[in-house]
């Protein structure tokens, strides 16, 4: 039995839009406690990892393992149906069918096909991180559109005065950088300077589909791969992304 | 089980690849060979080769050189690739530096056969939607390869993996390895056509080689000609024999199973543009299968033989039917392999040609080769006349005894073309080893081209000639376009003339020439006929590019030897 209910489409869109910019196909996982996705894209370059806790749900039943997989492109087009204040359940129908229902203003159900593909485990990247900073998502990504005026490429350094950003091309450089204490920076913890190149486009597939009002979290080291976290809300649910570095 | 590593095969590719003197690269391969469990030989046979799978399958990966720079764009940076692709030019090159720069989440080794079997899964995409999970395909591949895999798994994704590996090379290595005897592996590799099985079988034992025969569906490769000056000297060695029409066509093999028809080319590739020449096929070969050779001729609306150059507006991908409507043709057919499940390739000329004539329904489209049998010289040469006055080109003519050889040339059949003259030898056909920059008027193409003659006993490409006249402008304009430039003289050519640019011996031209001279300069049949001089043509004019036959079915060392000595003994004459 699998039943799921959120009170807006907002997670499921949010969910949906980031691994659909790295990935076609995914499979969701429903555990008893909680739901979650991990996926890669196929250069290997990112990964999405959601872990969405049964509390955050309005409604939670599952008292099985179930993995279903989906045709990311599928799920799109039904969340993009649904009003701001729709609610979506989820539940699994007949003939290895999703069944999606949004209802608040008038009902509706769709049902999508699920795939046959082999359930494979991706596993996390084995990482050690020596930084973090928390920012405003939308200071990020002001910086960002900032370093690609010039650059498809931005690299990031941290230390103890602030982050700085900078990127170069042929046809300039361009540099940004933001002190420690200021509001665009809400926390970081630094022992010695770190400093790591990361590529601008695969940075944007993921903040591109979050909600702006959000703070994020980024974890690094020297010539590591980043882990990028947001909180999808005040019950433990959080989406990361994690990217590897480019080295020049 | 055992599993090839891919790693493993690549690091024996970089040492071929610098490896000069071909009995090195046959110790090489033989070593990857051995080193190969016999699960994963077909896919390495094929990978090596260049080849997905069997030529006359005509498998291809149709993956475009910018899909691959797309990708490895999305690896390091768009202007970082284009700026590398300007100065390797070579798109594996490329990939070598973006995947030794690039670090990815998690990767596993790569194993042969996870290549091979994702490089099949990409040739099968086809829609909409299969540039993109071709894309996804290659990214898969590359995100686990180093960088040395990335530089071999680009160039064979893209058709460009030139090792200068020849199949008789890999036979060579397979007879080192396994015990079977070259020739035993030649004739498996003339009989099925299919390099990878003539390896799987080699790697099962001699008795597995040696019981291998023909099949309906897979190419034979056809029996070759030796070449005589007059009908005298034909009959003084065969005697009395069958003289056919030589005709200026496509030599066709075409295969029949039930209602299903298979046209294959000289050179083993499976042709789809004569619907026409299926459908007579299938309607006038009265057998439930069979593998039969004919001529495929254009004809005119009046039945007339047209030449060969008409026939080449049906070599085409597009509008086959208009093309068809416009140049129709005929099937002339001349001889039988197998019908209705027997081999009767073994039989005698004489039988085979019996049952031909049991087998073809003749009709407005389809006959039997004209054919006269005689022991009398000047019968031949009345035939002879014949044939050039009904649009062939000469005679072949036949050993009555004789059994069909697959890939054989021998005095079984001897081709006889119109009379020689002194001022002129017989056309040949030579591969295109290299091009010199053109000047003036063909400034910014090739103005001229080194061209090269098969050695059979060294399998290689030697030098014989450079060649600037008798080309059109059409022909200076189109004919660079199938040529494959690469960085240096490939392994399989020897030449004393190097040209400015080397290209992959691929390409063959018909040309005539005035003479063959001695040459302190060409190597071919190097201190064969004098001491430090080898030969060479001299005032070679082009005829046409003849897209119907590969490097391996050009003129050899051994037949401009013999076409030396004719001139010779005509001139003192």
């Amino acid at each position: 039995m699998l039943q799921v209910l959120t009170t807006t489409p907002e997670t499921w869109s949010t969910i949906v839009r980031t691994a659909s910019s790295i990935i076609e196909e995914v499979n969701f996982e429903f555990h008893p406690d909680m739901a979650s996705m991990r996926s890669m894209d196929p250069s290997h370059i990112a990964l999405v990892n959601l872990e969405w806790v049964a509390p955050s749900f309005e409604k939670y039943i599952c008292d099985s393992e179930n993995i279903l997989s989906i045709r990311l492109a599928d799920l799109d087009k039904i969340i993009k149906r649904a009003d701001a204040n729709d609610k979506v359940e989820l539940s699994l129908g007949e003939e290895r069918t999703l069944v999606i229902k949004l209802f608040d203003g008038y009902k509706r159900e769709f049902s999508i096909h699920l795939l046959d593909s082999q359930y494979t485990s991706v596993p996390l990247p084995k990482v050690t991180y020596s930084a973090k900073v928390i920012m405003p998502l939308k200071s990020l990504r002001n910086v960002l559109d900032d370093i690609s005026a010039v650059s498809e490429q931005v690299n990031i350094k941290l230390d103890k005065s602030g982050a700085s950003f900078a990127g170069s091309s042929e046809s300039g450089k361009a540099s940004a950088s933001i002190a420690a204490g200021s509001g665009d920076i809400k926390d970081m913890s630094v022992k010695d300077a770190v400093s790591a190149t990361y590529s601008v486009e695969y940075l944007n597939k993921f903040l591109k589909s979050l909600n702006p009002a959000k703070e994020i979290s980024l974890e690094f080291g020297n010539k590591m791969p980043i882990k990028l976290e947001v909180q999808l809300d005040e019950k433990g649910s959080k989406l990361q992304y994690y990217l590897a570095p480019r080295v020049d | 089980m055992q599993t090839m590593l891919y790693d493993k095969v690549v690091e024996k590719y970089s040492k071929i690849e610098n490896t000069a003197g071909r009995l090195k690269i046959i110790d090489i391969l033989a070593e990857l060979i051995a080193m190969t469990p016999p699960d994963d030989l077909k896919p390495l046979v094929y990978l090596t080769t260049g080849r997905l799978a069997p030529s006359y399958t005509g498998l291809e990966l149709g993956v475009a050189e910018k899909t691959v720079l797309k990708i490895l764009s999305s690896m390091s940076s768009a202007e970082t690739v284009a700026k590398m692709m300007k100065k390797h030019g070579d798109a594996g090159e490329v990939a070598e530096q973006v995947v030794g720069r690039r670090i990815t989440l998690v990767s596993e080794p790569l194993t042969l056969n996870r290549v091979y079997s994702t490089l099949l899964k990409i040739a099968g995409q086809t829609g909409a939607n299969s540039v993109k999970v071709k894309g996804g395909l290659i990214s898969g591949l590359l995100s686990d390869a180093t960088s040395d895999e990335a530089k071999y798994l680009v160039r064979s994704i893209l058709g460009e993996l030139r090792l200068g590996v020849a199949d008789y090379t890999v036979l060579e290595a397979l007879t080192k390895v396994y015990g079977s005897s070259r020739e035993s592996l030649e004739r498996a590799y003339n009989l099925t056509s299919d390099l990878g099985l003539v390896a799987e079988l080699a790697a099962a034992g001699p008795k597995a080689v040696d019981s291998v025969t023909i099949e309906v569906g897979r190419p034979i490769r056809p029996m070759l000609a030796e070449r005589l000056e007059s009908a005298d000297a034909v009959i003084g060695k065969i005697g009395e024999s069958a003289s056919e029409y030589k005709l200026d066509g496509e030599r066709v093999q075409i295969h029949k199973d039930g209602d299903v028809i298979k046209i294959f080319s000289r050179s083993l590739e499976r042709i789809e543009h004569y619907p026409d020449a299926e459908a007579l096929a299938r309607e006038n070969i009265k057998a439930a299968s069979a593998i039969v050779e004919a001529e495929c001729v254009a004809v005119d609306n009046d039945g007339k033989y047209l030449p060969f150059q008409e026939l080449m507006h049906r070599r085409r991908k597009y509008n086959i039917k208009e093309a068809a409507a416009k140049y129709p043709v005929t099937l002339n057919f001349f001889d039988v392999l197998l019908v209705n499940g027997a081999v009767v390739m073994t039989k005698p000329y004489f039988e085979r040609r019996e049952i031909l004539e049991y087998i073809i329904t003749a009709s407005r489209g389809t006959m039997l080769m004209p054919q006269l049998i005689t022991d009398d010289p000047a019968e031949v040469e009345g035939f002879m006349l014949k044939s050039l006055a009904a649009g062939g080109e000469g005679l072949m003519i036949k050993q009555l005894g004789a059994a069909y050889t697959p890939g054989a040339r021998g005095f079984g059949w001897i081709k006889l073309k119109r009379e020689y003259n002194t001022s002129q030898v017989d056309s040949m056909d030579l591969v295109v080893l290299g091009g010199f920059h053109g000047k003036g008027k063909r400034a910014g193409t090739f103005g001229a081209y080194l061209l090269g003659a098969i050695d059979l006993e060294k399998n290689q490409y030697i030098g014989v000639t450079k060649i600037g006249t008798g080309f059109t402008d059409q022909d200076l304009e189109e004919t660079p376009k199938l040529l494959h430039p690469v960085q240096s003289k490939p392994n399989d050519v020897e030449s004393g003339m190097t040209p400015d640019v080397w290209v992959e011996p691929t390409v063959v031209m018909e040309v005539v020439a005035s003479e063959i001279t001695l040459s302190p300069t060409y190597t071919a049949a190097f201190n064969i006929i004098r001491q430090n001089t080898g030969l060479a043509l001299r005032f070679p004019r082009f005829m046409r590019i003849r897209q119907d036959k590969t490097a391996q079915d050009a003129t050899t060392v051994n037949e401009i030897i013999e076409m030396y000595k004719l001139q010779t003994k005509k001139m003192s004459k």
